[in-house]
């Protein structure tokens, strides 16, 4: 490929300025030499790397290996997923539900999942929309995560180790010193809407929405506050200023336009402006349909977002509709890169610089499964390096 | 026809039409004359999702105010009369290695609102237990939700598992949920792969002929 004979002959720090810059650009709505090429890889680089997930999941020096082999192999512009160990305490912080994990409740080779049911009741309610996400999330550990004794601290320990383990700070340094690669994201949470629909489950927050809309609409405010505050941390903590939003359940998809205006919007306009006004980025990762969605999205201050979308939404048409206004990213999706050949891989990527890539503003995004074929991430990873560039 | 009792169901107004539903059981109206308005409610809501005015969350909260209905109903109804209404038999389960049970837990309470007898396997569901279930009850339609790659090798491995015992051919096979698509329809051996609730619950009717 003709990026890595280029890149052989830069450093590290060489390498992270031009993908860094080549991102911004992009950010920007300005056209940069190439249209950059990202790809998830947590699902897929354990298993490329003849791994289990659970070693990848727990062991730092395998997950490095993991890292490695697939930005070696593939040399995608930016680092997806943060180089830190699952901690399974942390991660109720960012998916309020009970998970089943690899090794111990599913074989080892298995994806991590979440199994979603009620576990935040109506009665909570009344505590988490005066003290918020976080207070919530606490009390609700004993339910997230049973049988684990002194849970609230060690749920504190696992916040704090998240920032301060010595292996994770010289995990970002290796990725950003020694490898060149910028993260795609500093700061990321699901969305406060999202958190809610997990914790209440999906069901439950439907009956809510109709019979104590209020109710919800103070939790999902006194929410916002809280992950504000945590997505601008993280963003602090690594230098990075991209903060990614999990959209996962306000697309209409899974809620109606009317909830998504009373309850959804505001919330995601309170959010871009906190993180504008310390001058980060928000990735809003729109997930399912957001086809109806998406004129609201106008609202949002230009530039200041980038909006990841998946292909239940049509993507030639967000072009149109935002195109003017923010950078678009997708949708090299899971079954193209592990059912499709290389060449319907290339003929979608093509199709997809041609159009929502004219004029800038576009990330070309793949979203690698266990499953995928190197093969197909290779031809997406081609085309943004070899089409149409500087053009 | 109550219309009042019809709108309310339509508009979702959850406290009004549990209200007309204890007057008119009160007022001795023939409870399946209620049931039959509140089907003709769910068939309105259906129509309004399909022309995308109304969302999967209306139609959640629509099968949760006819569950408080048919609670009311209930006592009133003789039962075994409505297992003679059913349009259909579907087994229905989400395929081995996934958890996920949202969307299918959707469809299963719009397959019943529709109609139909289901017979619901639950969360990661062996080939075996599929199996077994349709030699037991003799479906209609074999429905199976994927929402994670990881489901693909089992939705294949299943319908490889019904021909092998010659059961495939008696059924339709239909599959659903965010990991699947026409593509992976084809590599399973299904018959259709639906995105929605409202497209799997009507392919699933016109399949039986309603």
């Amino acid at each position: 490929m003709q990026e890595v004979g280029r890149s052989m002959s830069l450093d590290g720090n060489e390498l992270y300025k031009q993908r860094e810059e080549r991102i911004q650009a992009a950010i920007n709505l300005k056209t940069p030499d190439r249209v950059p090429v990202i790809c998830t890889e947590c699902d897929f680089a354990w298993s490329f790397a003849n791994m289990s997930q659970r070693e990848f999941m727990y062991d730092n020096e395998k997950m490095m290996r993991a890292y490695k082999k697939f930005y070696e192999e593939f040399q995608t512009d930016a680092a997806y997923f943060h180089p830190i160990l699952f901690h399974p305490l942390f991660y109720a912080l960012e998916f309020p539900c009970q998970i089943k994990i690899p090794g111990e409740d599913l074989p080892e080779d298995s994806v991590f999942q979440i199994f979603e049911k009620e576990i935040m009741t109506e009665k909570d309610y009344k505590h988490a929309k005066t003290r918020g996400y976080i207070w919530t999330v606490m009390n609700l550990l004993p339910k997230l995560r049973p049988g684990i004794p002194d849970v609230k601290n060690k749920f504190m320990d696992s916040i704090r180790l998240r920032f301060e383990d010595e292996d994770t700070l010289a995990n970002y340094k290796t990725f950003k010193e020694e490898w060149g690669w910028p993260l795609w994201y500093g700061g990321g949470m699901e969305s406060p809407f999202s958190v809610l629909c997990l914790a209440r489950s999906y069901k439950k927050l439907v009956h809510d929405i109709y019979r104590t809309p209020d109710i919800v609409k103070q939790t999902v405010e006194r929410f916002t506050q809280d992950i504000i505050k945590m997505s601008i941390g993280g963003c602090v903590a690594n230098g990075v200023k991209r903060s990614v939003i999990g959209l996962h359940r306000e697309g209409c998809s899974n809620f109606s336009l009317k909830i998504f205006e009373e309850i959804a919007l505001p919330m995601i306009k309170e959010i871009v402006n906190a993180h504008v006004k310390e001058n980060i980025i928000t990735i809003l990762h729109c997930d399912g349909d957001w086809n109806l969605n998406l004129p609201y999205l106008l609202e949002l201050p230009k530039k200041k977002c980038v909006v990841d979308l998946d292909d239940s939404t049509d993507i030639f048409k967000a072009k149109e509709v935002l195109g003017d206004k923010f950078c678009i990213s997708g949708n090299v999706m899971e079954r193209l890169l592990s059912f499709g050949t290389p060449q319907k891989v290339e003929d979608h990527c093509k199709k997809l610089i041609d159009i929502v890539g004219e004029g800038g503003g576009f990330v070309l995004k793949g979203e690698a499964p266990r499953e995928a074929k190197a093969e197909n991430i290779k031809a997406m990873v081609n085309v943004a390096k070899n089409y149409r560039v500087d053009k | 026809m109550s219309e009042d009792l019809f709108n309310s169901l339509v508009d979702l107004r959850e406290d009004h039409a549990l209200k007309i539903v204890k007057e008119r059981l009160n007022a001795g109206i023939d409870p399946y004359s209620i049931l039959n308005t509140c089907r003709d409610a769910m068939v309105k809501i259906g129509d309004l999702f399909a022309k995308k005015e109304y969302f999967l969350s209306e139609l959640v909260m629509s099968g949760e105010i006819l569950k408080e209905i048919m609670e009311i109903l209930e006592p009133h109804i003789i039962k075994g009369l409505e297992k003679d209404n059913k349009i259909g038999k579907i087994v229905i389960g989400t395929v081995k290695g996934d958890i996920h049970d949202l969307g299918k837990d959707i469809v299963v309470s719009m397959l019943k609102s529709s109609g139909f007898d289901v017979y619901d396997l639950g969360v990661d569901v062996p080939t075996e237990k599929f199996v077994e279930k349709v030699k037991e009850v003799g479906p209609d339609i074999l429905g199976m939700s994927c929402v994670i790659s990881i489901g693909w090798e089992s939705l294949k491995e299943t319908i490889d598992a019904l021909k092998e015992e010659h059961l495939r051919d008696k059924l339709k096979i239909i599959i659903g949920g965010g990991g699947v698509d026409d593509e992976i329809a084809k590599y399973a051996g299904a018959d259709k792969a639906v995105k929605d609730v409202m497209e799997g619950v009507n392919q699933c009717k016109r399949w039986v002929g309603a």
